[in-house]
């Protein structure tokens, strides 16, 4: 789980009389204290990750690096990534983004409605339901993908033993290529909804409820009061949630890789599988960075697009 | 009540009830997995309580010397990686929140910047790094890299915390004569107790589930953690059965499951007030 980006860096004024050589020797124990980390990252992290954005220049893989025919090869990767539409990268993007939108869209669906549902004033036991609800969110991710793998087993898995024991046909739940895919996102549904609810929860227990009294005496309707009163006020505290489970279905690796592993025949491929085969399974050093490369810059884009609305929406609330 | 609110709260229960019983099953099928005494390598018949409940299935895990050994790997690498994070993190954070040195915004900035490159490309020269350190197969080979990545965010969460901590405080103790250092250990640090437990958890969190980085950086099968470990166990139901897998994973899963509902409400307004806003 890594949260995204950030947004603004404090700004304090600077004397300006003072010289810089003097305000670096009087804040000397600041170097040494972010010193280490600064330096743990560079050599750690970013040195490699520079490496690797250079590797996808070249053409290494264990064949070229083995024989020591290493070149230069331009921007010969993207061009073979993303350069004709067959391309099988391209075909795994399209997928990527087809997995994010349905999950996002029914992550943040159901949390509202489960939010909505919590938040009935008079509802009994709401303690407990929040607390089941929120057990999937809380199990280790890793975890619940492989118990789901072993429910899907078409021989000897629950969900198809419950098939039978009902007297139904079983189903193909991950040898099937779009039903596959489909397993996957309900594993994924099952994951992320919980964290949608929680935060739509917090968000609607903030709104006065002052506000929906109001709306009664004007006579709204539920509808009304939903659209109007509920809807703009958790915007601003669902819209960096959203950006959150965005980028994180997007980047997400363990439910595809480990209930399908991509298959079957590349079938539920997404790009964070999709890379990790391509390295561990081909050996293509510079392919794989070149990916990385690609869908760092596809979540740039993502980020900056949604935090220019958050703030835009953020501004509108204010005025 | 009148009878119309009535019968819509008792659609309201039925709704969440039905939602709570569908969000259980993989949980339910877990324990009951794991709780059933069974002589069969996988189930062949379906109770919605375990015939015969029994805690065999723990036992042989927690006697099993493989998943001891994993255990054990994955609690040092995990536990090594939030100590080594925390301590260069809640330095630097300090120094962020309560010095203004030039380069501190540059800083700053280059940590967002960091979580934006794309980290995947890193993998290949951090395998040639570590074989050049000459740390393959180390503890402290998956501690750096595992630190490493965590840092960026350890740093800024830790950061907007101290930031909200009142500068008064320490203004206080420096006219007592006390130098940074002690302002830094004896005050700031027990003041950002919560914000450090948080921090940990997630960091915790990361070397305990991680895949990825332990199979391409571990080659020695005595350094192998739980996730790799239970990965095989999950691919090979032919000689462990599932009730063992079972009964690993919730071991593996149930200390951070616990951690995680008591702590509910600080770490989604970590993730996303923290995270976002830094």
């Amino acid at each position: 789980m890594k949260p995204a980006a950030i947004s603004k860096i404090p700004q304090k004024p600077v004397k300006k009389d003072e010289g810089l050589w003097q305000r670096i020797k009087k804040n000397k124990q600041a170097y040494k204290y972010v010193l280490p980390s600064m330096l743990l990252v560079l050599i750690i992290s970013i040195g490699p990750i520079l490496y690797g954005i250079g590797l996808s220049f070249f053409n290494a893989n264990l064949y070229t690096m083995g024989q020591g025919t290493v070149k230069f090869v331009g921007i010969r990767n993207y061009i073979r990534a993303i350069g004709s539409l067959d391309a099988e990268f391209l075909t795994v993007l399209i997928r990527t983004f087809i997995w994010t939108f349905v999950n996002v869209f029914f992550h943040v669906t159901i949390g509202l409605v489960l939010a909505l549902a919590l938040n009935r004033p008079k509802l009994r036991g709401k303690g407990i339901y929040r607390t089941l609800i929120i057990l999937p969110w809380a199990v280790p991710q890793f975890v619940t993908a492989l118990v789901w793998k072993m429910m899907y087993n078409e021989q000897f898995g629950f969900f198809n033993f419950a098939l039978e024991s009902l007297g139904l046909p079983t189903v193909q739940w991950l040898s099937h290529p779009q039903l596959a895919l489909i397993s996957a996102i309900i594993v994924n549904i099952w994951l992320g909804f919980p964290f949608m609810t929680m935060v739509a929860t917090g968000a609607l227990q903030s709104i006065p409820r002052d506000y929906y009294e109001a709306a009664e005496i004007d006579g709204a309707t539920y509808w009304q009061k939903f659209r109007n009163v509920t809807i703009p006020l958790l915007k601003p505290a669902m819209l960096p949630a959203i950006i959150l489970g965005t980028i994180w279905t997007f980047t997400n690796f363990n439910v595809i890789y480990l209930i399908t592993g991509g298959g079957p025949n590349k079938a539920t491929e997404i790009v964070s599988t999709y890379q990790f085969n391509v390295l561990t399974q081909q050996n293509a050093y510079s392919m794989a960075a070149t990916y990385s490369v690609i869908v760092s810059i596809i979540l740039i884009i993502i980020t900056t697009l949604n935090m220019r609305v958050t703030k835009a929406l953020a501004q509108e609330g204010v005025e | 009540m009148k009878n119309k609110e009535r019968i819509s709260y008792l659609f309201t229960h039925l709704f969440m009830i039905t939602v709570c019983a569908i969000t259980l099953v993989p949980i339910w099928w877990v324990l009951n997995t794991a709780l059933d005494s069974r002589t069969t390598l996988v189930s062949t018949e379906l109770h919605l309580l375990p015939q015969n409940p029994t805690i065999g299935n723990f036992a042989e895990v927690l006697t099993h010397p493989k998943f001891l050994l994993w255990l054990k790997n994955s609690f040092i690498f995990a536990a090594g990686t939030t100590i080594f994070c925390l301590t260069l993190a809640t330095l630097a954070a300090y120094a962020f929140s309560r010095f203004d040195f030039p380069g501190k915004r540059s800083g700053l900035a280059s940590f967002v910047v960091y979580m934006m490159l794309p980290a995947t490309a890193s993998l290949v020269p951090q395998l040639m790094l570590i074989r050049i350190l000459g740390i393959k197969n180390t503890y402290l080979s998956l501690i750096l890299i595992w630190s490493a990545a965590n840092m960026a965010f350890a740093v800024w969460n830790l950061k907007g915390y101290f930031d909200t901590i009142p500068k008064s405080i320490e203004e206080a103790a420096i006219v007592d004569g006390a130098t940074r250092l002690q302002i830094f250990t004896l005050i700031m640090l027990p003041l950002a107790k919560p914000a450090i437990a948080i921090t940990a958890i997630f960091v915790f969190t990361v070397p305990w589930t991680d895949y990825v980085t332990s199979y391409l950086f571990l080659s020695d099968g005595t350094m192998y953690t739980l996730a790799q470990g239970l990965f095989g166990w999950a691919a090979d139901f032919k000689t462990v059965s599932w009730g063992v897998f079972c009964a690993g994973s919730i071991i593996m899963a149930l200390p951070l499951t616990v951690i995680y509902m008591i702590f509910q409400r600080y770490i989604i307004s970590g993730l996303t007030v923290g995270g976002v806003k830094g």
